[in-house]
């Protein structure tokens, strides 16, 4: 795919029409736009995604796109058009990607949309022949994936969050996605709902009296679980988000000369609070092992003090132990003579009384068995003492781990409250607190919805159990239930296979990441993507090994961010070449707004020098500051086209009664 | 973790033989974002006749 031009009309800040045609040049691949901090570098990134996929990602998402001074000077109810045009190359082809929206002028600085935006997409095929798109939507996104966008069009601002620690769900995303998993992703859904639910039907349909009752309740149950799982799914989600948004939060308040120890303070807190977790769920398992193993040995004290005082009093009786051993008597036989001297012949009546005594013995095997009892009697009563002793050590344990957890939160609490008194953060914090809310309010509908749905799953195991039951004496609807079996089976193997697969990609890309990051970082650090699919840091510590980096500044993180972006864009690059079953790869361009924003020098020269080896066509988005030095050197050795944005800004001594951008091809410095 | 080819090696011979069509068939969709309803159900069918057919009686 090479961008050649956009066209944009009365979007956000462009007024009327405006165009930049971009270099498609290989040697010199980079078109350079810049423009001061308000003057239109974001709206020009997100005009890509509004002509592509119809989205932005403005706060008010698409609402306020439409140019206010395009509104202000249209006659009220006359009608006012906005739109973006891209025109590309891809695979021989030339596209012309076109999406309009129509408004109606309202009273004052308001118009109405007179429907939702309209995509086409028309191109020039190989031979020269015209087409138009039936479907622009799908085609374009053939060309290039929506959820792979963002990965080729970004705010270099924004994606140091992929370096943050709660950022793995999306690592993990992109990998799904450059690896095209997303049929996996169907056809285990499909599956698991519509072709499960059609054998469930065909069985019961052959089915009559209890097998067709039970039939029901599976597919009942299997729809509720699935429904439960979508659900879960969105939580998790949004989950993750709010833990992004928090974690970014947070690294704004560090900066914040005036609280950054509170912050600090409050973050070292939280994390005591998630040891005390981890150690009340640790100790709370302990605790039901003990009781789930042990604990029928609180109600055996009675019987066990009962038995043994009976087996104390045979043995005060002499009843028990035999003071006579079976060995000893066989001894006195073999002898021949008793321990009184008097002679035992074989056959005599002395010699039959011995033998009655050992036979009485060795038949009812009583004495073993009364000292084992003893034994066990002994043993089971220490147990029993040790068990309580256990129960009462873990319930002070979690007793004490309540009372830190509270005392934390309360001392939280405060430090809330005190960040919140300084001037800079307080919407910040505000905002803090409000996810934090949400979050304990996802976490917890995400907790009784595993739990929900483990109950029903207990409930469908039990009807299986029973469906085959009925199975094995009726023999209806087998066929049915062996092909129900078959589609489980089926998706439960693509699902795994998923993961599998979703895991050889990342372990492949982090080797990618590292070789990268190396070549660029100057400290002795390197990079990964671990097994929770979190871009770490890691350093060696002499004498304690390889020890992960948790401090890390806004440019080490925007610098391990974007080897994250390189590797995935060299794989694609990579996979266009031999595309497969899953992966399809793509050559794409790329297109950077701000990416050197929080870069030292030495970092900027070394990030801008591998910029344009990233893709065959690179568009930057700077301000005057983040050009100069080290950035226009290298971007110049592979400089295509030039353009400035300009900003009017209305107010006082300004013929400008409203804000607008336009541009001009070249830059004065 | 297993490798892919571990987890297609664990499965039954008939899962084997119905995971290859059934992925197959969905690579026909692959460059959709949401698969048209019509695509959806012809898929569905598709899947359905490729069980029938792997467990006949």
């Amino acid at each position: 795919m090479k961008l050649k031009k956009l066209t944009i009309r009365n979007f956000r800040q462009f007024y009327g029409e405006v165009s930049i045609s971009f270099s498609t040049d290989e040697q010199a691949s980079v078109t350079v736009i810049h423009g001061e901090n308000g003057a239109g570098k974001t709206s020009l990134l997100n005009a890509f995604k509004w002509v592509l996929y119809g989205t932005t990602d403005f706060d008010t998402n698409n609402q306020n796109i439409l140019s206010e001074r395009a509104i202000a000077e249209a006659d009220q109810g006359s009608p006012i058009v906005m739109s973006v045009t891209l025109e590309f190359d891809d695979e021989g082809a030339s596209y012309t990607a076109h999406r309009e929206q129509k408004f109606t002028k309202g009273e004052g600085l308001y118009a109405d949309s007179l429907g939702p935006s309209v995509p086409s997409l028309t191109w020039i095929d190989t031979a020269g022949l015209s087409k138009s798109s039936s479907n622009p939507g799908s085609q374009l996104n053939q060309i290039l994936p929506e959820d792979m966008h963002s990965y080729f069009f970004f705010n270099g601002e924004r994606i140091e969050k992929l370096a943050y620690n709660s950022a793995s769900p999306q690592i993990r995303e992109a990998i799904k996605a450059l690896m095209g998993l997303n049929i996996l992703d169907r056809a285990e859904k499909q599956l698991k709902g519509a072709v499960v639910r059609h054998f469930n039907k065909e069985a019961k349909d052959n089915s009559s009296g209890n097998m067709s009752e039970l039939l029901d309740e599976q597919a009942k149950l299997s729809e509720k679980i699935q429904k439960k799982e979508e659900e879960i799914y969105n939580w998790e989600k949004t989950l993750s988000e709010i833990d992004l948004e928090i974690e970014a939060i947070d690294k704004r308040l560090f900066s914040i000369a005036a609280i950054s120890e509170k912050q600090k303070r409050r973050k070292e807190l939280e994390e005591q609070i998630d040891q005390i977790k981890r150690d009340t769920e640790h100790s709370s398992s302990a605790l039901d092992k003990i009781i789930t193993e042990r604990g029928f040995l609180a109600f055996i004290d009675a019987p066990l003090t009962e038995v043994k005082q009976y087996l104390d009093d045979m043995r005060i009786r002499g009843e028990m132990p035999s003071k006579v051993k079976p060995t000893f008597i066989d001894d006195l036989i073999e002898l021949g003579k008793c321990i009184c001297g008097q002679p035992l012949e074989v056959g005599s009546d002395s010699v039959a009384a011995l033998e009655s005594y050992k036979t009485t013995i060795e038949d009812n095997g009583i004495e073993e068995q009364f000292i084992t009892l003893f034994g066990e009697i002994s043993h089971l009563q220490t147990a029993r003492a040790s068990m309580f002793s256990s129960i009462s050590g873990l319930i002070n344990k979690l007793n004490d781990l309540a009372d830190r957890r509270k005392d934390l939160l309360g001392r939280i609490d405060e430090l809330g409250e005190e960040i919140k008194g300084v001037e800079d953060s307080a919407k910040l914090e505000g905002r803090r607190a409000n996810l934090k809310d949400k979050r304990e309010q996802f976490k917890t509908a995400c907790i009784l919805g595993k739990d929900q749905n483990s109950k029903f799953e207990e409930k469908l195991r039990a009807n299986e159990k029973e469906i085959e039951k009925e199975l094995a004496s009726t023999n209806q609807a087998d066929l049915s239930q062996r092909r129900q079996q078959l589609a489980k089976e089926v998706a439960d193997t693509i699902g795994e296979l998923h993961e599998a697969m979703a895991h050889k990609v990342r372990s492949d890309l982090s080797k990618k990441v590292n070789d990268t990051f190396r070549s660029i970082m100057k400290k002795d650090y390197w990079a990964e993507i671990d097994e929770d699919f979190t871009l770490k840091i890691f350093k060696n510590i002499e004498g304690h090994g390889k020890q992960p980096v948790w401090e890390k500044s806004t440019g080490e993180n925007q610098i391990t961010s974007l080897c994250f972006i390189s590797s995935i864009v060299n794989t694609a690059k990579k996979w266009a070449s031999k595309p497969s079953a899953f992966q399809k790869g793509g050559i794409y361009p790329i297109v950077m707004d701000s990416p050197f924003g929080a870069l030292d020098p030495e970092y900027r020269q070394k990030v801008a020098a591998f910029i344009p080896a990233l893709a065959d066509q690179v568009i930057v988005m700077v301000s005057k500051s983040q050009w100069r030095g080290e950035v226009e050197s290298e971007l110049s050795k592979k400089l295509g086209k030039q353009y400035t944005l300009k900003y009017h800004k209305p107010g006082p001594g300004s013929d400008e009664k409203f804000e607008y951008t336009n541009l001009e091809e070249g830059f004065n410095g | 973790m297993k490798t892919p080819k571990e987890v297609i090696n664990s499965a039954s011979q008939e899962a084997q033989s119905v995971i290859n069509k059934v992925l197959k068939i969905h690579q026909e969709g692959k460059h959709y974002r949401a698969l048209p309803a019509e695509m959806e159900r012809d898929f569905c069918e598709r899947i359905i006749k490729v069980i029938k057919d792997e467990i006949k009686s």
